[in-house]
């Protein structure tokens, strides 16, 4: 089953699997909110999940409710983010592979493979992104958390309750995320964050 | 009996200085009287009283003098010499209180009766100035508010009230002037802001004019106030005025940046595929579905696709429970309003999940009924009843949670069959906008 809510990377994906001759779509569904529904029934060995839709749904909580329904039904996770966290997110709702579309090495059909033949495929990390000046490398995974947050427009004052630390904490991390990347500002920082997909808030979509 | 006229000169004079106090105490009931305006029947008494008195002080004052010059006492002298001098003194006492009674009634006729003086006093009471005069500037009635304000503007009373008019209006006065038109508003050295008004009475065919000085402190306080507010407000405004124009052209930015992504999703995308066409052998090449992905690429280029059309979450979740034989039976409509809709489709998904799962049923029967405020929906299935209580974890779990986020209530029955029930307030919103 594939799960992707645009038109042209499901059709992509589907002819991939068309063209593999090893595996057949049973469903192409363009929206994460009731997929889950499809595995009850239907015989499906593998789904592969976007995470982001525009919808609102989101992949990695549809992929842990079929884990806990169908637990024997495997789970790719496919996206076009960099955002770093869904890695480890997605390592704990139980899902098998993680592929990002544009730039792991490896095409779908091995990562399909290698996951139908047990293993578990993931990148080391996401693939780096340009933020301003620095790479999404050098932001440490604490800046992250922060620049998460900071994307949906709240205060330091909420970041810093949401996060449990203090608040000049919270400004120290956002002081050294603008040395490192150059910006003017932190809306702007906030802004080319957003853009660049290095960190997206599921909370908030 | 003594005659008054053989008593001794030390003894005729006590007669006469009591006599005097009698006659001066009769003179001003009289005329404490007349200004009060007793009734004339006491007036009448008074001038009664007063004119015995005189005479009668007359008489003593007769028999003296002819003792001194050593003349016999005739005519009225002579009659007062003849009387016996406890006639006089009974006559001295019946004076003294009739007096006392006249004094009395006077004194509880002021307490009870307004004068002209009443008129001062209470002016002289009140927080504002007040000034009457003539159009030469004399002053007919000056309160003490306004000679106070007369004395800290020009260090001295009012005498000239239209001296003092020229001098206040001319802005000589010891003070600030906030404002001359259309009235005149001073703040003096003890920070009290005065506001004068000018005009003139016509009183029995007299022009009168009237000088009034309002205290207008807190009003100008809170004026001010109110002035400073709305320059915030006005600047709030205009602030909140180029948000909504920067809004616009954030918004324009936001949807071109979209089209620019869409774009570039699609002939990236479509470029992938073709890379993965060419990358198979020839004989395998799927071109029907290449052409699509560029057909629509093309059409996106072109700006005539639309956005993908996206099912509604009624539509996905029904091809959702077809996938699993499953057909929804609903009765009522799902609500408009995202929050509630939301639940419902939080409750049909659990329970589709449910009726799949373990009653293994293939209808999910949903009716949706709105009572006043309340929004309630039953949700059943036909499949096989729980085996015992349902424990709530997980997604009903869950679903409780949704629930009682919006403010509604949930029940779970097991026996006979399956029963979900909710009772979910309509938002604020909704009755707002259905109260319309």
């Amino acid at each position: 089953m594939i799960v992707d809510d645009q038109f042209v990377s499901r059709r992509l994906l589907e002819m991939y699997v068309k063209a593999s001759e090893r595996y057949e779509t049973v469903y192409a569904v363009e929206s994460a909110a009731f997929a889950d529904a499809f595995v009850l029934k239907n015989h499906i060995d593998l789904v592969l999940m976007d995470i982001l839709m525009a919808d609102g749904s989101n992949g990695l909580e549809t992929a842990a409710r079929i884990k806990k329904n169908c637990p024997e039904v495997k789970i790719i996770a496919v996206t076009s983010m960099p955002e770093t966290s869904w890695l480890k997110r997605a390592r704990e709702c139980g899902i098998e592979s993680f592929w990002y579309k544009e730039s792991s090495k490896e095409t779908i059909l091995d990562v399909m493979d290698r996951t139908m033949a047990g293993e578990s495929v993931y990148p080391d990390s996401a693939p780096p992104v340009r933020l301003g000046l620095a790479s999404s490398a050098e932001l440490t995974e604490r800046e992250l958390e922060v620049l998460r947050i900071m994307t949906t427009g709240v205060s330091n004052a909420a970041i810093a309750k949401q996060l449990r630390i203090s608040e000049s904490t919270v400004k120290n991390h956002i002081h050294h995320m603008l040395e490192k990347t150059g910006c003017q500002s932190r809306t702007a920082l906030a802004i080319q964050a957003r853009v660049s997909g290095i960190v997206v808030s599921l909370d908030q979509a | 009996m003594t005659p008054y006229g053989t008593l001794s000169s030390a003894a005729q004079g006590v007669f006469g200085v009591l006599a005097l106090l009698l006659m001066a105490a009769a003179v001003y009931v009289l005329v404490a009287a007349c200004t009060l305006r007793l009734r004339r029947l006491l007036r009448v008494g008074a001038a009664f009283l007063a004119a015995v008195s005189v005479l009668l002080l007359q008489g003593i004052g007769d028999v003296a003098c002819c003792a001194k010059e050593g003349i016999t006492p005739l005519l009225f002298a002579g009659v007062t010499a003849r009387l016996p001098a406890v006639a006089i003194a009974l006559l001295l006492a019946l004076l003294a209180a009739a007096e006392a009674v006249f004094l009395w009634r006077l004194k509880k006729t002021r307490t009870t009766t307004l004068t002209p003086m009443s008129a001062k006093e209470s002016l002289d009471a009140l927080p504002d100035g007040i000034c009457f005069f003539t159009a030469d500037g004399q002053p007919l009635l000056v309160n003490t508010q306004m000679n106070r304000i007369c004395a800290e503007l020009f260090g001295a009373e009012l005498l000239n009230a239209a001296d003092f008019c020229r001098r206040l209006y001319g802005g000589a006065g010891n003070a600030a002037y906030l404002r001359t038109e259309p009235t005149l508003r001073i703040r003096t050295k003890d920070a009290k802001v005065w506001e004068f008004r000018l005009r003139t009475l016509t009183v029995r065919n007299t022009e009168v004019r009237e000088l009034v000085a309002c205290d207008v402190t807190t009003l100008c306080r809170l004026s001010g106030e109110l002035d400073a507010r709305n320059r915030s407000l006005k600047l709030l405004n205009e602030r909140l005025r180029r948000y909504g124009s920067e809004v616009e052209k954030s918004t324009m930015e936001h949807e071109l940046q979209a089209a620019k992504i869409r774009v570039h999703d699609n002939v990236g995308r479509s470029l992938l595929a073709l890379r993965a066409y060419l990358e198979q052998p020839p004989s395998e090449r799927d071109r029907e579905a290449l052409l699509l992905l560029w057909r629509h690429t093309a059409a996106v280029l072109r700006n005539e696709a639309e956005p993908e059309k996206q099912r509604s979450d009624w539509a996905l979740l029904q091809k959702a429970a077809q996938s699993v034989d499953v057909q929804i039976e609903k009765e009522g409509a799902l609500p408009e309003a995202q929050r509630e809709r939301a639940v419902i489709l939080t409750a049909l998904h659990e329970c589709l999940t449910n009726t799949v799962k373990h009653a293994k049923g293939n209808r999910l029967y949903i009716t949706l009924r709105t009572e006043g405020n309340v929004l309630t929906a039953e949700l059943r299935n036909n499949g096989a009843p729980p085996r015992g209580e349902i424990q709530e974890t997980g997604g009903l779990k869950n679903l409780r949670r949704a629930v009682e986020k919006v403010g509604g209530s949930m029940t779970v029955e097991a026996c006979p069959a399956f029963l979900l029930r909710l009772a979910l307030p309509k938002g604020e919103w909704e009755a707002w906008e259905n109260g319309k």
